[in-house]
């Protein structure tokens, strides 16, 4: 069970009150119109599914109902950061001591 | 029944508070503070299962939640059937009644046993009896006896009449386990002001400084403990929890913790009481105080009724006042436990 801060409620709530919405930052092609099967459908449909660091989108369901991305560590579970739609991670890395 | 194998006394049972109990249809005597299993060695008992496949003759090896032996059918009526509760890790309480779960028609006369000592050549080790699964239309003649021989205890065939609990908590430091480190850890947090949350499996606190003659800063250790006790509870931000299992360990820190709130004072719960509880913490530190488990020495016959492991014995002698009988087997290779062997033949002198 996740113990998930919040970037808008400003607080660490249970997993309980949250979703999950999968991956996060997926830019919708500019002009749909003009992309082809493939392109459109990898938008749609394909997703990574890293072993380690990975961006993702959370709802805060029962809470204030809006939604924020979170870094997470997909191996040791371990949540890095939380930040506010629009904005970009700081974690895009894995920590040195990760590395070795 | 006299109890034939207890000290006259020492330990941490309570003499002037008798207690009677049933195991396998029989009433015995013992005293409060006593676990199931202790009064079970105090009357003498020493057959209390049978093995899978062998049926071979099984005793107390143990004196905790690693007891693989003494493993009962609990409960006076059928709504408050309870299987499989070790004997070791179970308080007495009066008119407890209990069941081996293992061994038919009986433990002491095993039909499976006398089948094995005559055709156990024949159950080759690989046998297992999933053999009689075919042919299929077999299996449900042969079920009910293969249950019989390989099964533990049974569910309960009537509606459960107690009331269950649970709680969810935050606490700063959640501890595992009250022995001398979990105490001192406890101790320590309290004091900076730390929200405490202490929890241990068994009734008392104290953890191994309960079983033996230690002596901490020139008293025995059983003072300190009791010191430390009434310490923390004087605290309003700590919690203690005595009979209390953490029984998991989950991401961010969560943990669970199954406290039995009843279990130790009656078969059944008094009305309106629960009878266990679940509590759901989220903690930020969490220390893990846990002792090892001691593990038994590998040699021939080394599961025959009346050997146990060193630690075991020890906590039988010091704590729950259980003398040895003639036949007392110690397997003394991990923790020197002579000083309790001379104290126990000294007793029985």
């Amino acid at each position: 069970m996740f113990y998930i801060y919040c970037p808008y409620c400003g607080e660490h709530r249970e997993e309980e009150e949250f979703h999950a919405k999968g991956q996060a930052h997926l830019p919708r092609p500019e002009n749909p119109d003009e992309c082809s099967d493939e392109e459109w459908g990898n938008y749609l449909y394909f997703r990574t599914n890293p072993r380690g660091l990975h961006h993702e989108i959370w709802v805060h369901a029962t809470g204030c109902r809006k939604f924020f991305n979170a870094t997470r560590d997909t191996q040791t579970y371990e949540i890095k950061e939380t930040y506010r739609m629009g904005e970009a991670p700081r974690v895009t890395q894995p920590s040195v001591t990760e590395q070795s | 029944m006299t109890q034939t194998n207890r000290l006259n006394n020492g330990g941490r049972i309570d003499r002037g508070q008798p207690l009677s109990f049933q195991f396998n249809g029989r009433t015995y005597q013992g005293y409060k503070g006593d676990t199931l299993a202790s009064a079970l060695l105090a009357n003498g008992v020493n057959v209390v299962g049978r093995s899978f496949k062998y049926s071979r003759a099984r005793g107390i090896v143990s004196a905790g939640a690693e007891e693989p032996n003494a493993v009962f059918q609990l409960g006076a009526t059928e709504a408050t059937q309870v299987p499989n509760v070790r004997a070791t890790q179970q308080e007495l309480f009066d008119g407890l009644v209990s069941q081996p779960t293992s061994g038919w028609p009986s433990v002491n006369f095993d039909f499976m046993g006398i089948f094995s000592k005559v055709f156990g050549r024949a159950l080759p080790p690989g046998f297992y009896y999933k053999t009689f699964m075919f042919p299929q239309a077999a299996w449900e003649t042969y079920e009910k006896y293969i249950r019989k021989a390989a099964g533990l205890g049974r569910s309960p065939r009537e509606k459960d009449v107690d009331i269950y609990d649970h709680v969810n908590q935050h606490t700063d430091v959640l501890i595992v386990g009250a022995g001398p480190a979990g105490l001192s850890a406890a101790l320590s947090a309290a004091r900076a002001g730390a929200r405490v949350i202490l929890a241990d499996e068994q009734s008392e606190m104290g953890g191994s400084l309960l079983n033996g003659h230690d002596v901490l800063n020139g008293q025995p250790a059983t003072e300190w403990v009791q010191s430390v006790l009434e310490e923390l509870a004087g605290y309003d931000h700590v919690q203690l929890l005595p009979r209390a299992t953490v029984n998991g360990y989950h991401d961010h820190n969560f943990l669970t913790i199954h406290e039995r709130l009843t279990d130790h004072l009656g078969d059944r719960a008094a009305p309106y009481t629960a009878r266990q509880r679940l509590h759901r913490v989220r903690a930020k530190w969490v220390i893990q105080a846990t002792r090892a488990h001691e593990r038994p020495l590998v040699y021939g016959n080394n599961e025959v009724p009346g050997r146990m492991i060193s630690s075991a014995l020890s906590t039988y002698i010091n704590r729950l006042c259980r003398g040895a009988g003639p036949s007392s087997c110690i397997d003394d290779h991990q923790r020197p436990c002579l000083p309790d062997c001379l104290r126990l033949a000294r007793r029985r002198a």
